[in-house]
């Protein structure tokens, strides 16, 4: 059993999540209205929605307000009590004690205690199941429960950044102790501690009522409706019909237009995901760290982010996010130069030597073929912008787009491609990085372009067990430097997450670290109230 | 029918009014209606243009798609391209015009070569109309459709041509949305905004944020008047109520490329805004007109006509007999000329009643001068010339007898005169019994037997009733007679008849008969006796007094009464003299101060006023030189048994 091995949640699907909260209105109270229903609308499908088994696409943003961490993530980053009211660790950052909040109970009524942490924290996940909570279970060495309410967590491995992976959710023990996760009842019909509790689940569309015992109070809204769609261009043409009443993932050029339309508000707020193209670094064709720099320098990514964005993103010149502590700001994006780019391709052996306007090498031309996710417009949009540039250098690029589990089951987890273009959440923490970049993660995490620089993997071990803060910031500081040397991929951008919502809810509030979860601070006020 | 009569202050405001406003108004009228008409033109004149403007933008917007294309079929016709490059140039074409939604290069027999869509499954689309007709040699637009992301979309496709043959055609699909930047970028004032709507009236794009979700609910707009016309490919403007029930002044243009029409809605609130303020400036401006000419009206009105009022007060005043009333008026105009002239006259009438006063104090005084010269002078002579007559013929006894009766005859004429003049001013208490009028005629007659025979006159008393009684004072009485009888005797110098009749008017007693008793009672009951015997005492008049002093006048109407009730004696005094000339008996009984006449003749009007006092009226017939008969009626006094 390879789940100690554990690997996180990641995958291009997971953008999803808007990050609407409300938490520092919480003094603010003014009493505010119960009812009306959001639906809101989301492209794809959702296949369960146990979270344990599910980590993108809508079945992250439905599980997200269906169950709770023991800890939740505040608006600007910080950590929050939720089922844990309160924790300790030791000095190491070995043993952590936590104190669970009394009184709260599931959907079905039975009360949460130790118990559901420690069965939730202690399952055993087979290791072809890419789970969510692989990569924490990886590092839990025990889970003891002290009393009814007090659960201590030892870990393999000091960790300080541990404690933010423990935003997954608690799941009942009374209802999956002993049952095959991958089979149980519970992954269609999911019981939680959450702010709202699914109601009926068809093909198109996920009904949610609110918790109305929730122990941070009851959400005003009665309900959440997840309308699912084929594309973005149809959920918006729905949202401007008024069919839903909100979309997080309009498109730029739809977000304008959108800006106009008088029953509509809407919000943008930068993504804590970078958006890349991921080479896989067992292709023979990758492995030369001058071919993945000559790719860096032949993106025109400014222009990309100008008529894709509509200037709605960031370049993004590595795996932290500029509004993170960890960021390392001496780090640049590369420029644009092509010519850099032909030379040290040409370096690495490749020109033009037939006249076909490609690069070849030992007779072989320079071509890729470039996977992409369905559903993703910009992304589309800038593989158009990125084929044509590389093909300007000589460099020919085919597309494949394929559906989320396609793609997940089939290329990334068997490394069956060459290249993919995905976006990878960056998270609060820059620990976030050993997932996807350190070594120890190839075989069965989400480091998929088997990227091996073992001085990558050592500042990573080190980021993660070290407690002093300076320290860590000038680890990842080197960490940034270094992967900018040796890139595992192109790094593209940061994209800005464009959410539409009728304009009758408010208290939606915007922020790249919590999700679903704010939704629970929406409200409608009684004389705006659409649906019953 | 009834007038209603109004003041002249009324009549001078209503006609201020009609003068001065309603010029006014119908200037204001006819003002508001061409300014309206003008504001109405120019505001359909600008939309207008904004309309043609806005048409030819979407025609050039769909001309540029077309010519994008044509750059894109010409490029990917010239050189030779590798499959790989043709997908590259056609994606490159994709994402850099971004209304492109999809573009596909089909080759002659509409298989597609290559498409802008990062997929590379082609397919088979020669049964599509676009490329039957592009294959044609025809630049291709299609209908408007919804396509299957739920927006309007239309597909252009060009031939594309090598060597002066088609070989392929090109064909790129448009997402209208992408019209709407340069939809929203057309405005008229703050809320006119254009609308397109396809050839089958559905709506493309709306520049109303409100109303742009209606593109998404596929709303057909061809029941509109204005959107029927302009897809007829006619120019249209109107004012209507618009899907929001907003009134709004809409000019439609067809955009003939693609029978499309564009219609620039505004509503008339903002498109009129400038003809409606003005319409309500002037509305407004003429209303505080309207009340400034009442107010003035009124106040001038009335300021004006106030002389006219005063002078009315003054004529009224004047009319009530003080001549001092004078009016003030000093408004500077006619009026005060009248007021100047009304108070000149005023001071001429004074003067003019001050000067006819004194003439006609001083023609009475000469009148009664030469009265009393004429009354006197006779008998003043006669006594004269007997005076001197008897110193001659003193012993003639004869004339001393004569001499006797004359100046006694003299004197007492000089008695009678003076009396009648102090009775005339001082009339004495009466004091009435009941009188039969037969006796009391009878007495006075035998008084004139001597004179009456001298005279040669035949004195007749006829009395047909015997016991007609009258309530009356017995010296009045006698002197009303005795005053008639010596007038009578005095007309006849020579000699003639003197008949007195005594006659009782039926009717009035009949009357009488019915109410005696009753007017008895009350004659009895009411009178006052407190006077009787002052009356008794100082007349020493035998008789029963039935009733107290009455002042002439006063309580004459009750006296009135009874004496019509009991019916009335008659008297006529009849003689055959010379009778009195016709201009005289009019003013027989009041024209003592007659200048026509030579002496006072207090008599007949001592007599008359004596008869008033006795209740009874006076008459008189005369025809010159037969004689006259004078006829006195009093009332009766009833004595039952």
């Amino acid at each position: 059993m390879h789940s100690k091995r554990l690997v996180t949640l990641v995958l291009p699907a997971i953008l999803i999540l808007v990050q609407i909260s409300c938490s520092n209105r919480e003094n603010q109270k003014q009493a505010k209205p119960f009812g009306d229903t959001l639906i809101i609308g989301s492209v794809g499908k959702a296949r369960t929605l146990n979270p344990a088994l599910e980590d993108s696409g809508v079945s992250a943003q439905v599980k997200d307000i269906i169950f709770d961490g023991l800890i939740r993530i505040g608006e600007k980053g910080e950590i929050l009590p939720c089922l844990a009211v309160q924790w300790e660790k030791d000095e190491e950052g070995r043993e952590w004690d936590f104190h669970l909040r009394k009184g709260v109970r599931f959907h079905d009524g039975h009360p949460f205690t130790a118990d559901d942490v420690a069965f939730t924290f202690n399952l055993d996940i087979a290791p072809n199941i890419r789970s969510p909570y692989s990569q924490i279970l990886s590092q839990i060495k025990k889970v003891r429960v002290k009393d009814l309410y007090t659960v201590t967590i030892r870990l393999t491995e000091p960790s300080t950044s541990f404690i933010y992976d423990l935003v997954l959710g608690i799941l009942p023990k009374h209802l999956l102790e002993g049952k095959d996760l991958r089979r149980t009842q519970f992954n269609y019909k999911p019981i939680g501690t959450g702010p709202f509790r699914l109601i009926r689940w068809s093909p198109d569309k996920i009904e949610l009522g609110a918790n109305q015992d929730y122990f941070l109070g009851r959400p005003y809204l009665d309900g959440v409706v997840v309308k699912l769609f084929k594309n973005k261009n149809i959920v918006w043409a729905n949202l401007m019909k008024g069919e839903i009443d909100a979309f997080q993932n309009l498109k730029p050029c739809a977000y304008d237009r959108i800006g106009k339309v008088s029953h509509l508000k809407v919000y943008s707020y930068l993504m804590s995901y970078y958006h890349l193209i991921v080479f896989n670094l067992d292709d023979p064709l990758f492995k030369d760290r001058r071919v993945r720099l000559a790719l860096n320098y032949a993106i025109d990514k400014d222009t990309i982010i100008k008529k894709v964005l509509r200037g709605r993103g960031d370049i993004c010149s590595g795996t932290i996010l500029a509004d993170s502590w960890a960021f390392n700001p001496q780090v640049k994006p590369f420029p644009y130069n092509p010519q850099k780019a032909l030379e040290l391709l040409a370096k690495a052996g490749w020109q033009d030597t037939d006249g076909d306007h490609i690069l070849d090498k030992d007779k072989q031309p320079f071509e890729f073929q470039l996977l992409l996710c369905e559903g993703f417009d910009e992304i589309d949009a800038a593989t158009l912008m990125i084929m044509e540039q590389l093909s300007n250098i000589g460099v020919k690029v085919r597309i494949k787009i394929l559906p989320l589990e396609v793609l997940n089951r089939e290329h990334l987890y068997t490394k069956n491609f060459g290249a993919v273009f995905i976006f990878i959440n960056s998270d609060v923490d820059p620990d976030k990085s050993y997932r996807f970049w350190h070594s120890s993660q190839i075989k069965s995490g989400f480091n998929f372009s088997s990227y091996h620089n073992p001085l990558i993997d050592r500042l990573l071990d080190q980021g993660r067990h070290t407690s002093n803060q300076e320290q860590r910031k000038r680890i990842y500081d080197q960490f940034q430097e270094e992967m900018k040397k040796d890139p595992p991929g192109i790094f593209c951008f940061w994209r800005e997450s464009l959410l539409g919502v009728h304009k009758r809810f408010h208290g939606v509030r915007t922020s790249p670290y919590q999700m679903y979860k704010g939704i629970r601070k929406w409200y409608v006020p009684l004389d705006e109230r659409l649906r019953p | 029918m009834r007038y209603v009569s109004f003041k002249i202050s009324t009549k001078l405001i209503i006609l201020l009014i009609l003068s001065a406003l309603a010029p006014l108004l119908i200037y204001g009228a006819i003002s508001i209606h061409i300014s309206r008409k003008a504001y109405f033109q120019s505001a359909l004149a600008g939309n207008k243009q904004v309309a043609v403007r806005a048409a030819e933008q979407i025609e050039l917007y769909l001309e540029k798609n077309l010519d994008i294309l044509s750059g894109l079929a010409n490029n990917i016709n010239r050189i030779y391209l590798t499959q790989w490059q043709k997908e590259i140039m056609i994606k490159n074409y994709a994402i850099n015009f971004e209304g492109f939604k999809k573009i596909c290069l089909l080759d002659g027999a509409g298989q597609e070569v290559a498409t802008s869509n990062l997929e590379e499954k082609l397919s088979d689309r020669s049964g599509e109309e676009f490329f039957q007709s592009a294959i044609q040699g025809n630049a291709y637009f299609s209908e408007v459709f919804i396509s299957d992301n739920l927006v309007p979309s239309i597909i252009i496709a060009l031939p594309i041509k090598r060597l002066n043959s088609i070989d392929g055609v090109i064909a790129g699909e448009i997402d209208l949305s992408d019209m709407w930047k340069l939809i929203d970028s057309i405005r008229i004032g703050e809320k006119g905004i254009a609308l397109v709507v396809s050839k089958s009236g559905l709506l493309i794009a709306h520049g109303d944020n409100e109303r742009k979700q209606d593109v998404f609910k596929q709303k057909r707009l061809h029941d509109l008047t204005i959107v029927k016309t302009v897809l007829q490919g006619e120019e249209a403007a109107l004012t209507y109520k618009n899907e929001a029930g907003l009134q709004v002044l809409g000019v439609g243009y067809p955009v003939t490329l693609l029978n499309w029409g564009v219609i620039i809605e505004q509503p008339t609130s903002e498109a009129f805004l400038i003809a409606a303020r003005m319409t309500r400036i002037l509305s407004i401006s003429i209303v505080i007109v309207l009340v400034i000419m009442i107010i003035i009206g009124i106040a001038g009105g009335k300021r004006s006509v106030k002389p006219i009022y005063e002078l009315i007060g003054a004529t009224r005043v004047i009319a009530s007999g003080d001549l001092r009333k004078k009016v003030k008026v000093s408004t500077g105009d006619e009026f005060e000329e009248l007021a100047d002239s009304f108070n000149l006259m005023s001071d001429k009438l004074i003067m003019l009643q001050k000067e006819s006063r004194l003439n006609e104090r001083w023609s009475i005084f000469a009148r009664i001068a030469a009265g009393l010269v004429h009354d006197l002078k006779h008998p003043i002579k006669n006594i004269e010339n007997c005076s001197n007559l008897i110193l001659r013929l003193y012993n003639d006894q004869d004339y001393r007898r004569l001499f006797h009766e004359s100046v006694q005859k003299e004197f007492r004429n000089i008695n009678r005169f003076l009396s009648n003049l102090h009775n005339l001013t001082h009339p004495d208490p009466i004091a009435t019994i009941a009188l039969n009028l037969k006796t009391a005629l009878s007495e006075i007659i035998s008084l004139y037997e001597n004179e009456t025979k001298q005279k040669e006159i035949e004195v007749k008393l006829i009395s047909p009733a015997q016991n007609l009684r009258i309530l009356a004072d017995k010296f009045l009485f006698d002197r009303i007679i005795k005053n008639l009888m010596t007038n009578a005797i005095e007309a006849m110098p020579r000699g003639g008849l003197l008949s007195i009749t005594l006659s009782e008017d039926k009717y009035s007693q009949a009357k009488s008969v019915h109410d005696g008793c009753r007017n008895s009672e009350s004659i009895h009951g009411k009178p006052g006796k407190d006077i009787s015997g002052i009356d008794k005492s100082r007349r020493g008049v035998s008789g029963k007094v039935l009733s107290g002093h009455y002042e002439p006048g006063i309580n004459r109407s009750s006296q009135d009464k009874s004496v019509h009730r009991l019916g009335s004696a008659e008297i006529s005094i009849e003689d055959t003299g010379r009778g009195i000339p016709k201009e005289r008996v009019d003013t027989l009984f009041t024209d003592y101060i007659s200048t026509k006449r030579k002496g006072l003749g207090l008599g007949l009007a001592v007599t008359k006023k004596n008869v008033s006092e006795l209740g009874g009226t006076i008459t008189v017939e005369s025809e010159p030189g037969k004689g006259s008969i004078f006829t006195l009626s009093f009332p009766l006094f009833a004595v039952s048994g």
